[in-house]
C-alpha cells in the first residue's frame, strides 16, 4: 500500500528569488515532523507554499496524488488544514465559531450545518477539553486555550494533513509538551499526517518521528540520525 | 440562530417600522395615519393632494432615508471586515469624497466653461460611482503592497485632504449658482430625491445588497486573517474585489443622491455588534441595515422638527448623532472589536 501523502517534487519557494534548494521530500500517514531550523530560512514560506497561500516559484507539489497546485481552492481546503502561529483577529469570535469555521469547506453558501457536522464540532470541543469553554470570546481565554482551539478548529476541517506555524510560539514549557503529546494522539488515532515548525528541538526530537532540517537545503532526518550526524551543532551555532 | 437573536431581530424592526410610520407622519403638511395607510393599501385608493404629496415628496424622502441607511450601513461593515479597523468607514478613507470629487468636477468644473452647469442626475451618479472607485481602487493597490491597516488608514485621511483641496481650487473658479448648489450638496439631504430616483436606486441596492449577503461565508472566514481564509477554501481575491466594487457603488450613488452622510457606517454596525454580540455576518448583515435605516429615519424625525420646512442639513443631525458613538468606542474598546 502507498502510504505517501505528501510528495514535493523540484519544488522551488520563495516570492522571486529562491531560499532554498529544489526540495525533494515526502510525507506518510500517520507521520509526525518537525520542521527546524534557523530564523529567516524559510520555514513559514515553505509551509505557506504547502497550504495553498503562496505560490512556489517552480516544481510541484502531489497530495494524495494529485496535482495540489492545479486543485480548485475549495478542494485544497479539504486536503490540507493550516493552524497560523497567531490569528490576526479574534472579533468578538466564540471558541464554538471558530470551531465551526472548520466545518465550512463542506457546507453550502449559507453555511448551514447538518446534523452530522454538529456532531464532529461537539466531539473536537469534547475531546480538546474546550466544552465548558465553548461560549467565552477567544481574547478572553488563555494562550494555550486559544491554540488549543485553534488546533480543533483545523480538526474539524478533516483534512488528512494539518500543517502548523510554530505553534508553540507563546506558550509555557508545560503548555508545549501537553500541545506535543496531542497531536502525537491525532496522528496515531486518526492516520493523520502532522507537519509543524518549532523552535522547541528537545520537544520536537521527543515526541515526532521525523525532523526535517532546513538550513541551504531541506533534509529529513530520523531522531537517532539527527544525534548520529551531530547536525544540531551547526544549526545552533556552536563551533567545534 | 438562537431564540436570543431572533426576539432581538424582531425588536429592532418593530422600531424601524414605529419610526417609518412616525416619519410618514412627520412633515409640512399634516396627513393622518389613515391616508399614510389609504396610500399602501391598493384596494383603496387615495386621491387628491394629499396623494400626490406624499408620491412625490414624502414617500421619496422616507424612502431615500431607508436606501441611505441600508447601503451606508453595508457599506461600513464591508470596511471594517476588510480593514479589520472597527474605525474603517467609507468616509474616513476617503471614499465618500471621491464621490465628492466626481460631483464637484461636474457641478463646478463644468460651470468653468460652460454657461449652464450639467445637473443630470445620471451623470452625477456615473461620476460619483467612478470618483468612489478610483479612490477605492487606490487604496486596494496600496493595501496590497502595505500590510500595516494603520498606513491605509492614513493614506485614506490623505487623499481625502487632496481630494478637497482639488475641491476648493474647483470652488475658486466656479460660478455663484454651481457653487451654491455644490455647497447645499454638500450638506446632504434627503429631499431632492424624486420619486423616479428611488425606482431606480432600490433595485440597484437591493440587488446590492443580496449578493453581499450570499458572501456572507467568506466575509466571516476572512475576519481571522486573509491567509486562513485562502486555506479554509475562500478565494479571496475574488471576495475582495467583489466587495470593494460593492462599496463603491453603493457609497457613490447615495453620495451623489443625498451628499455625503457621516458616521452611519461606523456607527450602524458597532450598535449591531454590540447588541447580538456577533461577528457572524449572516447576522451582521441584515442587523446593521435595519439599525442603519433606524439611524436615518430618527436623523430625518429630527431635521424636520428642528427646522420646519425640513431643509436642515441631515449630515450635521447624523453627525451628531454619530460621534458620541464613536467616542464611546475609542473609550470602550481598549481591545479592537469587529
Amino acid at each position: 500500500m502507498n502510504n505517501i501523502i505528501l510528495e514535493t517534487k523540484n519544488l522551488l519557494i520563495g516570492y522571486k528569488n529562491p531560499i532554498l534548494a529544489e526540495i525533494n521530500i515526502c510525507a506518510s500517514r500517520s507521520d509526525f515532523i518537525s520542521i527546524i531550523g534557523r530564523n529567516g530560512v524559510g520555514k513559514s514560506t515553505f509551509l505557506n507554499t504547502i497550504s495553498g497561500i503562496q505560490k512556489p516559484i517552480s516544481g510541484k507539489i502531489f497530495v494524495e496524488n494529485k496535482d495540489f497546485l492545479k486543485l480548485r481552492i475549495k478542494e485544497k481546503s479539504q486536503l490540507i488544514s493550516f493552524v497560523p502561529s497567531r490569528l490576526e483577529f479574534f472579533s468578538n469570535l466564540s471558541v464554538y465559531d471558530l470551531i465551526a469555521l472548520g466545518r465550512s469547506p463542506y457546507t453550502n453558501i449559507l453555511d448551514k450545518k447538518t446534523e452530522i457536522d454538529k456532531k464532529i464540532i461537539s466531539e473536537v470541543l469534547e475531546n480538546f477539553n474546550l466544552t465548558n469553554l465553548k461560549n467565552k470570546a477567544l481574547y478572553e481565554i488563555s494562550d494555550g486555550e486559544r491554540q488549543r482551539a485553534m488546533i480543533g478548529r483545523a480538526i474539524t476541517q478533516q483534512t488528512p494533513i494539518i500543517l502548523l506555524d510554530e505553534p508553540t510560539a507563546f506558550l509555557d514549557y508545560y503548555t508545549k509538551q501537553k500541545l506535543f503529546v496531542d497531536l502525537l494522539h491525532l496522528t496515531k488515532d486518526k492516520n493523520i499526517c502532522v507537519i509543524l515548525s518549532t523552535h522547541d528541538i528537545d520537544i520536537a526530537l521527543k515526541y515526532s518521528n521525523k525532523v526535517w532540517l532546513f538550513s541551504e537545503k531541506v533534509e529529513a532526518y530520523t531522531e537517532e540520525e539527527i544525534i548520529q550526524k551531530n547536525v544540531l551543532y551547526e544549526l545552533m551555532g556552536y563551533i567545534n | 440562530m438562537n431564540k436570543k437573536t431572533i426576539i432581538l431581530f424582531f425588536l429592532i424592526i418593530i422600531i424601524s417600522i414605529i419610526l417609518f410610520v412616525l416619519d410618514f407622519n412627520t412633515g409640512n403638511s399634516e396627513i393622518s395615519f389613515k391616508e399614510i395607510f389609504q396610500f399602501f393599501n391598493i384596494f383603496d385608493t387615495l386621491e387628491g393632494n394629499h396623494y400626490l404629496l406624499i408620491k412625490e415628496f414624502r414617500f421619496p424622502r422616507i424612502f431615500a432615508a431607508i436606501l441611505s441607511g441600508a447601503a451606508l450601513s453595508v457599506s461600513g461593515l464591508l470596511m471594517q471586515t476588510i480593514f479589520r479597523n472597527p474605525l474603517a468607514d467609507p468616509s474616513i478613507l476617503g471614499i465618500s469624497s471621491g464621490a465628492s470629487l466626481g460631483v464637484a468636477i461636474v457641478v463646478l468644473g463644468t460651470s468653468a466653461f460652460f454657461e449652464n452647469s450639467i445637473n443630470s442626475n445620471t451623470v452625477l451618479l456615473i461620476s460619483g460611482a467612478i470618483g468612489a472607485g478610483l479612490v477605492l481602487f487606490l487604496i486596494l493597490a496600496v493595501s496590497a503592497r502595505i500590510k500595516d491597516m494603520l498606513s491605509i488608514l492614513i493614506i485614506g485621511i490623505l487623499i481625502s485632504g487632496v481630494i478637497s483641496a482639488v475641491v476648493s481650487i474647483l470652488q475658486y473658479f466656479a460660478n455663484d449658482i454651481s457653487l451654491k448648489s455644490y455647497i447645499i450638496w454638500t450638506m446632504g439631504s434627503l429631499v431632492s430625491v424624486s420619486f423616479k430616483d428611488i425606482c431606480l436606486l432600490f433595485p440597484i441596492i437591493s440587488i446590492l445588497i443580496i449578493i453581499i449577503f450570499s458572501i456572507s461565508k467568506s466575509l466571516n472566514l476572512i475576519l481571522p486573517g486573509e491567509n486562513f481564509a485562502t486555506t479554509m477554501g475562500v478565494n479571496v481575491q475574488i471576495i475582495k474585489i467583489s466587495i470593494f466594487s460593492v462599496v463603491s457603488i453603493l457609497t457613490g450613488a447615495i453620495t451623489v443622491y443625498c451628499g455625503p452622510i457621516a458616521f452611519i457606517g461606523i456607527v450602524a454596525p458597532h450598535i449591531a455588534r454590540w447588541i447580538f454580540n456577533s461577528s457572524n455576518h449572516f447576522i451582521l448583515i441584515p442587523s446593521s441595515i435595519i439599525i442603519g435605516i433606524c439611524f436615518m429615519l430618527c436623523g430625518d424625525i429630527l431635521t424636520h422638527i428642528i427646522s420646519a420646512n425640513g431643509i436642515m442639513p441631515i449630515n450635521a443631525i447624523t453627525s451628531i448623532l454619530g460621534t458620541p458613538f464613536i467616542i464611546w468606542i475609542v473609550i470602550k474598546n481598549k481591545r479592537t472589536i469587529v
